[in-house]
């Protein structure tokens, strides 16, 4: 039978040859069970088993075509290829990890050495823009620097779907307005990123008496406003 | 009943894939499904060039848009692409080339075309590692339908005293026939590789819109776009 089985890997031929040994070797025992000796049981099996040639067409029936195998080798391949590249890119997965801390976590940005804070507050906002979310986690008010009034306003942008890659434009592009409508400088400001998250860290002068600013995004058709409440305290 | 079990027995018997058709759908099913991860979680082992500009986007905030034109640059590198994209409110350019982790996306730069303004223009000059060439691409759209030529003015620019001077290196002309026309506008994207720079001048591009009277619609120095280096 084995001659027969013509155009077969070295592989499939050995797997047909275990299977076969395996059902012959089962019948061969349970003849013996009942009673049959060695030579009788062994004259059955193969008997039980047909005609060998018609055994091989039957099977080669299931192992027809090249282009299947080779279909198969080049998948085995491209997944190798892929697990290779996945290894050697490790340190891309910062960018997932980024991108789901942004969300839940958030890094705790570290403050400029020129502002002392007299209040911190940890909001929770987060406005869509786009394909993105900006969320402001921290609001502060203090001093920056020589005694200037100020609030700072950390904030983290990230893609809506958990993995997808954040645009670094939407903390770059955002504007503070103060709550008469003019548009706040940043004093000072830094920022770092990845794919995955955006953060940016604002100081930007305020006015004693301010209880809110404004943080605005226009861009692409996108217009988007939302009030940042600025926590009540005093600053001497 | 018995009609029943006549039934059952005309019943087409189901049959088995071939063993090497069933391997070869369960390997490429194993395939797609670690591609799929790869591509998603890590952003990388993309075989299609597209799929990095689309990172490109993404990190340019800009809605994902057709590709209206492609150019090979081998200038940058063998494989280096450069994409112009373009949607409703937006267009970008965009830079891919095939790395050992498939194709990544580079660099980019998006116009914001809602301002309702006649004409955007950007700019993204890219040389590689060693090389002497710096390719400049010219890219825009056209809203304004009175514009049927445009032309940019590639300027080295410098200095005899206190006095600004200039001299024009190169003139790219974006002719009618030029355009990539759609329904929000006709876009346009050019090419002009720099081998030899005057010294002691910088580069400035200038672009000119015309009617078809030949008169100046809008004429303004290109001040966005991106500088990537390979």
């Amino acid at each position: 039978m084995s001659a027969s089985l013509k155009r077969l890997t070295q592989q499939e031929r050995e797997a047909i040859r275990q299977e076969l040994d395996g059902h012959m070797e089962d019948h061969m025992e349970a003849l013996r069970e009942l009673g049959y000796d060695e030579q009788e049981a062994e004259a059955r099996t193969l008997a039980a088993m047909g005609d060998p040639a018609e055994v091989g067409r039957e099977l080669n029936r299931q192992y027809t075509g090249w282009g299947w195998v080779l279909l198969s080798r080049a998948a085995v391949l491209l997944t190798v290829v892929l697990c290779v590249q996945a290894l050697l890119g490790l340190g891309i997965l910062d960018n997932f990890y980024d991108s789901v801390r942004a969300r839940i976590l958030p890094e705790d940005l570290m403050m400029d050495n020129d502002f002392s804070p007299q209040v911190v507050t940890h909001p929770d906002i987060r406005v869509t823009a786009g394909s993105d979310v900006l969320r402001i986690y921290r609001v502060s008010v203090g001093t920056f620097g020589k005694n200037i009034y100020a609030a700072e306003v950390a904030m983290v942008a990230y893609d809506r779907i958990p993995g997808g890659v954040v645009s670094d434009r939407l903390t770059a592009d955002a504007e503070f307005v103060d709550q008469w409508g003019w548009t706040i400088n940043s004093m000072s400001g830094r920022g770092n990123g990845s794919f995955g998250a955006d953060y940016s860290l604002q100081y930007l002068p305020i006015q004693e008496g301010d209880t809110y600013i404004t943080l605005r995004y226009d861009r692409l058709g996108e217009d988007v406003a939302v009030k940042i409440p600025l926590p009540e305290g005093s600053v001497s | 009943m018995g009609g029943t079990k006549n039934e059952a027995k005309a019943a087409p018997k189901r049959e088995k894939l071939p063993a090497r058709r069933r391997r070869v759908i369960r390997r490429i099913a194993i395939f797609l499904l670690l591609l799929l991860a790869v591509n998603y979680v890590m952003h990388l082992g993309y075989l299609l060039p597209v799929q990095g500009i689309r990172d490109i986007e993404a990190r340019q905030g800009a809605p994902h848009g057709e590709t209206l034109a492609r150019l090979w640059t081998p200038e940058v590198h063998r494989t280096h692409l450069v994409y112009l994209r373009g949607s409703e409110r937006a267009v970008t350019i965009a830079d891919t080339y095939l790395t050992i982790y498939g194709w990544m996306g580079g660099f980019g730069w998006t116009l914001d075309c809602t301002e309702e303004s006649p004409l955007y223009a950007g700019e993204m000059t890219m040389n590689g590692d060693g090389r002497q060439e710096t390719v400049c691409c010219y890219y825009g759209r056209v809203d304004d339908p009175e514009i049927v030529r445009v032309e940019i003015s590639v300027r080295a620019v410098g200095y005899a005293g206190t006095t600004e001077t200039w001299e024009e290196t190169a003139s790219l002309p974006v002719e009618p026939e030029d355009f990539i026309a759609r329904e929000e506008g006709r876009y346009f994207l050019v090419e002009d590789v720099i081998d030899n720079w005057p010294d002691n001048t910088f580069r400035q591009a200038w672009i000119t819109a015309y009617n078809g009277g030949g008169d100046v619609v809008t004429e303004f120095q290109i001040m966005e776009g991106t500088h990537s280096h390979f």
